[in-house]
């Protein structure tokens, strides 16, 4: 009987922190990392010798990416380590660090999520089993055609899935660290440069660089270290999973999806009403109708007209991608799945500004990753 | 496809979800004569293409999937 993030003890996001999401410009990685985690040590109110354990996510630094900007800090003789999961990296590292502190070998951990734009390196083109598409099918094009293929199914028009983009571009100008703080029209959408039908660049993420940083602590840590209990956010679950044999018509995204999070609501106890904030994976437009339709917003098939009814806009009945999300705060790899967690404690402790969603109590992180993998956290404000 | 992303794939081109006889879903190249014959649900076959030469000058051949005229309709992926 293995056992859930529950049945250990309880484990809190103490301080956030992040470096704009942005172009790629020359400036050194290690200056986004240290900025990120020097805004996190500071919202946790706690210097670096505190932190007893950090991890590292990154996919296209390379080796020892995290140490090197980290001992900038101060040599401080803690386990420092690197992990890459593809698009789900910085979910991967945060899970490591909750997982560590859960189990009790440190009090105090640190996630780091930092890129930059390097061409990442698939490992399935060196895996002496190429597939009939190689280099003919990035991942818009799957995605394309699952959009083909919902559309076609369900009746899910263009402008649905442009309104997606719309919603999260409103939101992207209404976060200081979004790539893209510019409001978008549905118009605009239509028009933009075609990349791979039906999708135009504004239904597509962007490649940029940042940093994410999340601290994660124990009751015992937040005791010792004097952190503030009413700033801190309970994480209730963490699940991983990979990719199975799915059925000829199904979505992999979709069933993993599905799995990750049904998986967090039975270790919880909650279901997708109790959410108030959802960050999610949507490098591509279709990807935000297909997962609110796999965590149970809404029925399967009803993801456009769910979105038309402004249910996951700000104020509705759950916040979808608040932060703007992939496509307008930016996909940097490393960071992505830290970012998430950094949005939903702003949520949660009432501190996101303009972009507030209010009353927001409970908040779930999900990103899926080439493989396939996805990884989900569910986040909860204590007081 | 709009735009190349592989030296081996120029832009424009398509990719299809078919769906095989035996039941198995796969991604592939579609190749055409002419992109208007290109059909959500329409029947295809493989074929043979030239994908240039290996180091030796041997002629290198790829697998690509062609639409059957008249063939019958299915619900695989359709095309992008």
């Amino acid at each position: 009987m293995t056992a859930r993030l529950v049945d250990l003890r309880p484990v809190y996001v103490a301080g956030v922190g992040l470096h704009r999401y942005r172009k790629p410009t020359d400036t050194p990685y290690t200056d986004l990392a240290l900025a990120a985690v020097r805004a996190a040590l500071a919202d946790a109110g706690i210097t670096w010798t505190s932190v007893e354990t950090a991890v590292c996510g990154t996919a296209n630094l390379g080796l020892a990416a995290g140490w090197t900007a980290l001992r900038h800090l101060g040599a401080t003789g803690i386990p420092v380590m690197q992990v890459e999961n593809a698009s789900a990296t910085g979910s991967t590292a945060f899970r490591d660090v909750v997982l560590q502190v859960a189990s009790g070998v440190a009090d105090c951990g640190l996630a780091l999520g930092v890129d930059k734009v390097l061409r990442p390196r698939l490992a399935v083109l060196n895996a002496g089993t190429p597939d009939l598409v190689r280099g003919a099918a990035p991942p818009a094009v799957g995605f394309a055609l699952e959009a083909k293929r919902h559309m076609r199914r369900h009746g899910t028009t263009l402008d649905q899935l442009a309104l997606v983009s719309v919603k999260n571009h409103w939101n992207g100008a209404r976060n200081p660290n979004a790539q893209f703080q510019r409001e978008c029209t549905r118009e605009e959408v239509h028009q933009a440069p075609p990349i791979v039908d039906p999708f135009t660049t504004l239904h597509c993420c962007p490649l940029g660089e940042g940093a994410a940083t999340a601290i994660v602590v124990s009751e015992e840590g937040l005791q010792r270290l004097g952190i503030s209990r009413r700033r801190s956010l309970r994480v209730l679950c963490s699940v991983a999973n990979s990719e199975t044999l799915t059925p000829p018509g199904e979505s992999l995204h979709v069933r993993i999806t599905r799995d990750a999070v049904s998986r967090a609501y039975d270790e919880t106890g909650l279901g997708p009403g109790d959410l108030d904030v959802i960050e999610l994976h949507e490098a591509f437009t279709i990807e935000e109708i297909l997962y609110i339709e796999a965590m149970g917003l809404c029925a399967e098939g009803e993801g456009g007209p769910f979105t038309e009814s402004r249910a996951t806009w700000i104020g509705g009945d759950c916040a979808v991608n608040a932060s703007g999300g992939l496509l307008a705060m930016g996909h940097p790899f490393g960071p992505t799945g830290i970012g998430q967690i950094v949005e939903i404690a702003r949520q949660l402790r009432g501190e996101a500004g303009d972009r507030q969603h209010q009353g927001a109590r409970l908040g779930l992180a999900h990103m899926v990753g080439v493989g396939e993998v996805c990884v989900v956290h569910i986040l909860s404000r204590e007081h | 496809m709009h735009r190349t992303f592989s030296r081996a794939f120029p832009a424009p081109y398509a990719v299809g979800t078919i769906l095989l006889d035996a039941g198995v879903e796969i991604r592939a190249v579609l190749a055409p004569e002419d992109r208007a014959d290109l059909e959500t649900g329409g029947r295809v076959e493989s074929c043979l293409v030239p994908s240039g030469e290996d180091e030796d000058g041997n002629a290198l051949v790829d697998c690509r999937f062609r639409p059957v005229p008249g063939g019958e309709a299915r619900d695989g992926g359709g095309a992008a």
